[in-house]
């Protein structure tokens, strides 16, 4: 497939070089580097970066034309659901950012030093949740809750739980927010593989020289282990929050199956969602959207700051 | 005295021992028999649901029974959802590739100016949250009318930053400068460079992209279900109609159909199979990402 040329950026002359090493960069190189990358930035700029800079316009407009300053802010944030939609996030992610990272690295390390093939069979294991994609995991976990059919349901119903909203019901330990993590939880099986290889990545002669040193189980788990895992501590808290704000296929089919009982506005992209197609005002729901960018980009921001992720050479 | 010592730390280790395998095992259990129940839920109808032991086969004639109620639903619309999503899926696999490839080993092989934005705004774009941006492509696919057809999912979807990321990591240190660097002084053409040189040995992140792309896109929702009408939705939010119309589920459904639990369950099973039977089949791929991944936040 040949790349479309049209957004190469211009050329120049006197390409600088971007290395300390000072070499001087051939003008072929620059070429191949803006062909190869040109259609995966047309994408970029056309799909991804475009539309967030026409969500943050749209935020400061009014619904009629105009500008509107922080009015949609307002607007949303005075929304009777706004503040519980964010409340529900909040439950959602601290429920399930936790202990995701305690499982992954907890299994991780348990793992680690097991035989090869006992440590892959059961990273694949951990890992096959993973296909339950989204609106799957949801409607799986919606069985095991509906007393009729779920393997525990003599147990709900003997707790007098009739039906799955007897279950959710709010006001309920099991409310969506914590269904909603467990269901996060069991399928991160991904947070395991990561900080399995991380461990993995550390040298051989490093463990050795500790174990000799007189280095027991534990201080090395404290002392060697953990400090190499900071980063994908990191990763994994970062892309847990952006994946968090996401919430929508899980509390939208809620709604549908239980007629709007629980789930409806829930998360606040439905919100959002609500405001554009309900209310077709589309500012108020990108000043949504707007909130939500900023916040997983503020988590992202202070987690790379305080631990220097991605410090690779650019 | 220095025996019992020894003694006390082989007691103390083989205790920790059992309790580590009685953790994996557990999580393990955890893992499985969720998806073990729903395998053989799909074989058991409704009435056995609630009788039968939750880990008891039913029949395979209660399956055929489901399909049968699932491909008459709506005069068949469950292969058009299939269909639409091996077409939203494929498309979206194919661009991805095309174009994420080439440009992770453009920023891992070249220098040119627009190098580092290009990989800042990437790594911008991977810690965000996606789904706060399907609203305003929504709106720019308005503008481009594109809503309603499938391009409004295939081209929003085929933005991989995390899979150009990946490939960038594999070019730049997986492979490292110092082949391509040898190729060029050896007289080869930047194009020669990429072809004969980068290209024969892209075949593991191509196939990491793929994976990735795949499991990705075969289970998106939000974007298919705000831009395609329902005749043209895939089947993740297919699924999610057929549960709302299950009157078990669903007690105040008003949709006169045959769809009941099994039915529902066996469609959930269609829906994860594919990804299932991907991801076992390239389990070492999956493995490998995430030692590429390694590579990406060392140091």
């Amino acid at each position: 497939m040949s790349a479309p040329t049209a957004v190469r950026p211009p050329r120049s002359r006197s390409v600088p070089t971007d290395r300390p090493s000072g070499r001087s960069v051939t003008r072929g190189q620059a070429t191949a580097g803006y062909v190869l990358s040109s259609l995966y930035v047309l994408l970029f700029v056309a799909f991804a970066f475009l539309p967030a800079v026409y969500a943050v316009y749209l935020a400061f407009v009014r619904p009629g034309g105009g500008f509107a300053g922080i009015g949609n802010f307002i607007t949303v944030a005075t929304d009777f659901r706004y503040v519980a939609t964010f409340k529900n996030l909040g439950v959602y992610a601290l429920v399930f950012l936790v202990p995701t990272l305690v499982i992954s690295i907890g299994l991780a390390l348990l793992l680690h030093g097991r035989r090869t093939g006992v440590a892959s069979t059961f990273r694949v294991l951990y890992y096959l949740p993973h296909s339950v994609i989204g609106v799957a995991a949801v409607l799986l976990w919606l069985f095991l809750l509906t007393p009729r059919v779920s393997p525990i349901g003599g147990l709900l119903e003997s707790l007098g739980m009739e039906q799955f909203y007897d279950v959710v019901r709010p006001g309920n330990p099991a409310s969506l927010a914590v269904l909603f993590a467990i269901i996060a939880v069991w399928t991160s099986g991904q947070g395991i593989l990561l900080m399995f290889a991380a461990l993995s990545s550390v040298p051989q002669e490093v463990e050795e020289a500790a174990s000799i040193d007189g280095a027991n189980a534990w201080q090395m788990v404290w002392h060697i282990k953990l400090p190499l895992l900071r980063k994908w501590v990191a990763y994994l808290l970062i892309t847990s929050v952006a994946a968090s704000t996401q919430l929508f296929a899980e509390p939208q089919l809620m709604s549908a199956v239980t007629n709007g009982a629980v789930g409806t506005n829930f998360s606040p992209l439905q919100l959002a969602y609500t405001f554009a197609y309900q209310y077709g005002n589309f500012p108020a729901s990108a000043a949504l959207s707007i909130q939500l960018l900023l916040l997983g980009l503020g988590g992202a921001v202070l987690v790379v700051k305080k631990t220097g992720m991605f410090r690779v050479e650019v | 005295m220095r025996d019992m010592r020894i003694d006390r730390t082989i007691l103390s280790a083989s205790a920790a021992r059992t309790f580590a395998w009685i953790g994996l095992l557990l999580w393990a259990a955890f893992a499985i028999l969720p998806m073990l129940w729903l395998v053989l839920a799909a074989t058991k109808s409704g009435a056995a649901l609630a009788t039968e032991h939750p880990f008891a086969f039913g029949s395979f004639a209660r399956v055929g029974e489901s399909w049968e109620h699932l491909a008459e639903f709506n005069d068949g619309v469950l292969y058009r959802w299939l269909g639409n999503t091996v077409i939203l899926t494929g498309a979206q696999m194919v661009l991805t590739l095309v174009a994420t490839v080439p440009a992770g080993y453009a920023l891992g092989a070249c220098t040119f100016r627009m190098r580092k934005p290009i990989l800042m705004a990437t790594l911008g774009l991977i810690l965000l949250p996606g789904g706060a941006l399907v609203l305003p492509q929504f709106l720019e696919m308005v503008a481009l009318g594109l809503v309603g057809t499938r391009w409004a999912v295939i081209l929003p979807g085929a933005v991989f930053p995390l899979g150009l990321y990946l490939t960038f990591i594999y070019f730049s240190s997986t492979i490292g400068r110092d082949v391509y660097d040898a190729a060029r002084i050896d007289g080869c053409s930047e194009w020669k460079v990429f072809l004969k040189v980068a290209m024969p040995l892209a075949a593991p992140i191509a196939a990491l992209v793929t994976f990735f792309s795949f499991t990705r896109n075969w289970g998106e929702f939000l974007l298919p279900y705000i831009m395609l009408s329902s005749d043209d939705f895939p089947l993740p939010v297919g699924l999610a109609l057929l549960a709302s119309v299950a009157p078990e589920l669903n007690p105040n459904s008003i949709v006169q159909s045959d769809i009941g639990i099994p039915e529902v369950v066996l469609a959930t099973l269609l829906t994860m199979l594919p990804v299932l039977l991907v991801l076992i089949f390239a389990q070492r791929i999956v493995l490998r990402g995430a030692t590429i991944m390694g590579g990406a936040l060392k140091g």
